[in-house]
């Protein structure tokens, strides 16, 4: 008999909030069996981070936990005490991953015995600032990454504050490489038998989505910055108001197809010799703003978005989540899912990516109530009903 | 085997690259690192077009097209060859190298890999087990599967943007200061390293390859859940919320002394409020009944924000993120690309990896880029070398993999199907006009120490 129950990666998680958990899914989606092991009691941050169904918080209930745990069970264990972090062990000791975000250091201060950390064992850390070096201690958040890593100093106004991009990206994201690493590390230990360590900092994640500005000032000199309000939009690819919202000209594309652009807007008066060469245009950046400005203003964003499509043209909505959510597009490509909760009912979220013949986009199990397996796992380990007994009542599990 | 003997964890596994700019060659990217054997295939017609810059000190050269700083980021450790998948004969000796591969990653929409018949089902029928990554915005099914989009086009779609800006401001792009960024090239970019390594995961265990269908799209509505699930849950479509966050007071960002300075602060319980109003020198603000509990903060943010502000405008970044993360609080003194450079700490985890100079300019130097994005303590992703030169290793591909001859490449050429340089102006190389930059603030200045700066920094 074994704990395990699919033929993927073997994985603990261990952790809380988005990071690790959203690497461990990404993992789940793809054939792993996924353990995630939460405090009792409380259990992962994300259970209270909502949203929640009319907004009434309950641990069983917030979508952010429901979409980043589905396809995964479920144990407790206060993994700070003695007897927790011997049952962990025990739970390492046939997994292939362990993937955590306790904090820079964390996880080697835990009462671990001795060699629970074996050596065919992927350990995959994510830190804010990564394990080692002088900031390895230091406090960290969504917005500590987008500081440190350079996006926000070019997000935004120059006349006003950096800006954050919304949401949670850096941990998302912090997650996928997670999920790349702890694949990468497995074809080792397929062929090799070893484990190994693998560290993620959220700073690094962000620094590497300005790779452009980095390469500008290894190569040039030049610091990128915050544009000022005088810096032309059209051609920076700045969302453009509409008659009834927002719209999205990607400069990279609409250059090559200048003509096209200017017939489609009904403008020729912008195909003359002096729109010719991206260089002109550039001198002419401002008329173009004033010139196209006024004539997006005319015409509804979805006009501009499917006509401008049909003409070839790169402009898109700016769409609300509203609108992804109803998008036709996505439900014809069954990207979201329902997941049948037992506590909170049917929820529609996104599904599995990328879409692939193989997999199923619909999540086979829902996300774990917690400490739903903690019977059936802690059972496998060899612990009897009234051992299992005596350690929830020591709040142990 | 003894640890220091162990290949990298991709060695053996060959993939083809057809694609260009930014989102594949960046997706591959770390593949190379972890020792597979990337083939980039470009055609005279369709070179990448993110060879273009920026170029070394900002001098445009007849060679630069194989200096392109952006294109090294992407494209380093990998191997180049030239097809032209337009030409019949072309596309023959593509599937010819797919046989023989074990991944295939491109970029087309669907109107154009149907077109090349390069569909999933035709690598199939010379390569069972491939695997291909069709990497693009919208995906190969669906009423927009047609649609062109660039990073920005994204980042529209996907719902961030709309959600990014300051409470009382206009939408706002990530990264759109400077030249710009795309953000979402990056974000598709890792969806595509997972995709691929889980596709080859999972073949090592079914011995089944796959299709990867990845849509950008779906990659980025992926990362938002919790805005989409405020609308299929409570039918809310959640308004911008600036650099704010819902269970968070203070949080935002804060001048500094300096040139554009600051400072990004957040605290989430009552005991780190009383240490940063300690360390801000307003202790009285910790008591105040306006800021007592996390709701009155939250109530109470934008007079809260000119107090913290007044205090922190005369302070140094630096100095203020080390007293504030002292008292365990999160401050992060905001970066700009130069900082990233000079930051101890990325350089003490070797964020960046020098670039070995190239052949024919050895005057470039090796010129730092960033790693991928992790450590990896036996599996190290190594820089096997720089992005190669166009059609650099055409020969040599087609001879390991095929065993063509001499003359059967002369005849290749002769026959238009591969290339040596890239047709005319099928790349610019446009220098930065450096001036203009500075003086409409998209760059905050032209570091002319830069190179001695990086040297110093990465001195071994």
């Amino acid at each position: 008999m074994s704990v395990w129950q699919r033929d993927g990666l073997r994985v603990i998680e261990l952790g809380s909030g988005i990071s690790a958990a959203f690497g461990a899914r990404l993992l789940a989606d793809f054939g792993a069996d996924v353990i995630k092991v939460e405090r009792p009691g409380r259990g992962d941050e994300s259970r209270r981070a909502g949203p929640f169904p009319g907004d009434i918080p309950h641990p069983e209930k917030s979508g952010l936990f429901l979409y980043l745990n589905f396809g995964k069970r479920s144990v407790t264990l206060d993994v700070e005490s003695v007897s927790g972090a011997a049952l962990l062990a025990e739970l390492l000791s046939d997994a292939d991953v362990l993937i955590e975000n306790l904090g820079a250091g964390a996880l080697d201060k835990l009462p671990l015995p001795s060699g629970a950390i074996n050596s065919r064992l992927i350990v995959c850390s994510i830190s804010p600032y990564g394990q080692d070096g002088p900031k390895s201690a230091y406090v960290g958040s969504e917005l500590s990454a987008y500081a440190s890593g350079g996006l926000m100093y070019i997000t935004g106004e120059a006349e006003r504050e950096p800006l954050k991009q919304a949401l949670s990206q850096a941990s998302h994201h912090s997650g996928v490489n997670a999920a790349s690493a702890v694949l990468a590390a497995s074809f080792l230990q397929r062929r090799a038998g070893h484990g190994q360590r693998i560290d993620i900092s959220d700073q690094e994640t962000m620094a590497m989505t300005i790779f452009p500005a980095l390469s500008t000032y290894a190569y040039t000199g030049g610091v990128m910055r915050r544009g000022k309000g005088t810096v032309p939009r059209l051609i920076s690819s700045m969302p453009m108001p509409t008659k009834d919202g927002w719209i999205m000209p990607s400069y990279a594309g609409l250059g090559t197809w200048w003509d096209s652009f200017a017939g489609f807007m009904g403008m020729p008066e912008a195909t003359g010799e002096e729109f010719s060469t991206a260089g002109r245009r550039r001198e002419q950046a401002v008329r173009i703003d004033d010139m196209f400005g006024a004539a997006f203003k005319e015409r509804p964003t979805s006009e501009l978005f499917h006509q401008g499509q049909e003409w070839g043209l790169t402009l898109t909505a700016l769409q609300s989540v509203g609108d992804v959510a109803e998008s036709e597009h996505l439900v014809q490509r069954g990207f979201f899912v329902e997941q049948e909760h037992p506590v909170a009912g049917s929820v529609k979220m996104p599904g599995l990516v990328p879409k692939t013949p193989y997999l199923d986009r619909t999540p086979d199990r829902p996300a774990p109530l917690l400490g739903q397996h903690n019977a059936e796992v802690f059972a496998e380990l060899g612990l009897g009903a009234e051992d299992i007994k005596a350690l929830a009542g020591a709040e142990v599990i | 085997m003894s640890e220091s003997a162990l290949p990298l964890p991709l060695e053996g596994i060959r993939v083809l690259e057809l694609g260009m700019v930014i989102v594949l060659p960046l997706a591959i990217s770390p593949l190379a690192a972890l020792g597979a054997d990337v083939v980039k295939v470009e055609s005279g017609s369709r070179p990448d077009q993110s060879r273009s810059g920026p170029q070394p000190e900002n001098q445009p050269r007849a060679d630069g097209f194989n200096l392109g700083g952006n294109f090294q980021t992407m494209n380093r450790g990998k191997r180049g060859i030239t097809i032209d998948l337009t030409n019949p004969r072309g596309r023959e000796l593509l599937l010819r190298l797919v046989a023989v591969s074990d991944v295939v990653a491109e970029n087309f929409t669907s109107r154009v890999l149907h077109n090349m018949g390069l569909t999933y089902d035709r690598l199939r029928e010379v390569n069972p087990r491939i695997i291909l990554l069709s990497s693009n915005g919208f995906g190969h099914s669906g009423p927009w599967q047609d649609y062109k989009s660039y990073g920005p086009n994204i980042e529209s779609v996907d719902g961030l943007m709309l959600l990014t800006g300051y409470l009382d401001g206009p939408p706002q792009r990530a990264g759109s200061g400077g030249l710009g960024v795309t953000y979402p090239d990056v974000a598709g970019a890792n969806f595509g390293t997972f995709a691929v390594l889980a596709a080859l995961e999972r073949r090592e265990r079914t011995g089944e390859g796959t299709w990867l269908d990845l849509s950008h799209y779906e990659a980025g509505v992926a990362t938002i859940a919790e805005g989409i699930l405020d609308y299929t849950m409570n039918g809310r479509v959640p308004p911008r919320t600036g650099n704010r966050h819902p269970s968070r007071a203070p949080q935002g960002v804060y001048p500094c002394d300096g040139l554009d300075r600051w400072i990004a602060i957040s605290v989430h319980d009552d005991a780190r409020f009383a240490a940063l109003a300690g360390v801000l020198n307003l202790p009285w603000l910790a008591t105040d009944a306006r800021f007592r509990s996390l709701p009155d903060r939250r109530r109470n943010h934008d007079e809260l924000d000119r107090l913290i502000a007044d205090s922190t405008r005369a302070c140094r970044a630096d100095v203020l993120e080390r007293a504030l993360q002292h008292a365990g609080i999160e401050a992060t003194m905001v970066q700009n690309s130069k900082d990233i450079f000079l930051d101890p700490q990325l350089k003490h985890r070797g964020f960046f990896q020098p670039v070995p100079p190239h052949h024919s300019a050895p005057e470039v130097g090796a010129r730092p880029h960033p790693r991928a994005g992790w450590k990896m303590s036996l599996s190290a992703p190594a820089v096997k070398g720089r992005a190669p030169d166009f059609g650099e290793h055409t020969d040599e591909v087609l001879r390991e993999y095929l065993s063509l001859g001499a003359e059967e490449i002369q005849q290749l050429e002769a026959d238009g199907v591969i290339a040596r340089t890239p047709r005319d102006g099928m790349v610019s190389r446009e220098p930065i006009d450096a001036k203009e930059s500075v003086a409409s603030g998209r760059f905050l200045e032209v570091d002319a120490d830069y190179r001695e700066r990086l040297a110093e920094q990465f001195r071994e």
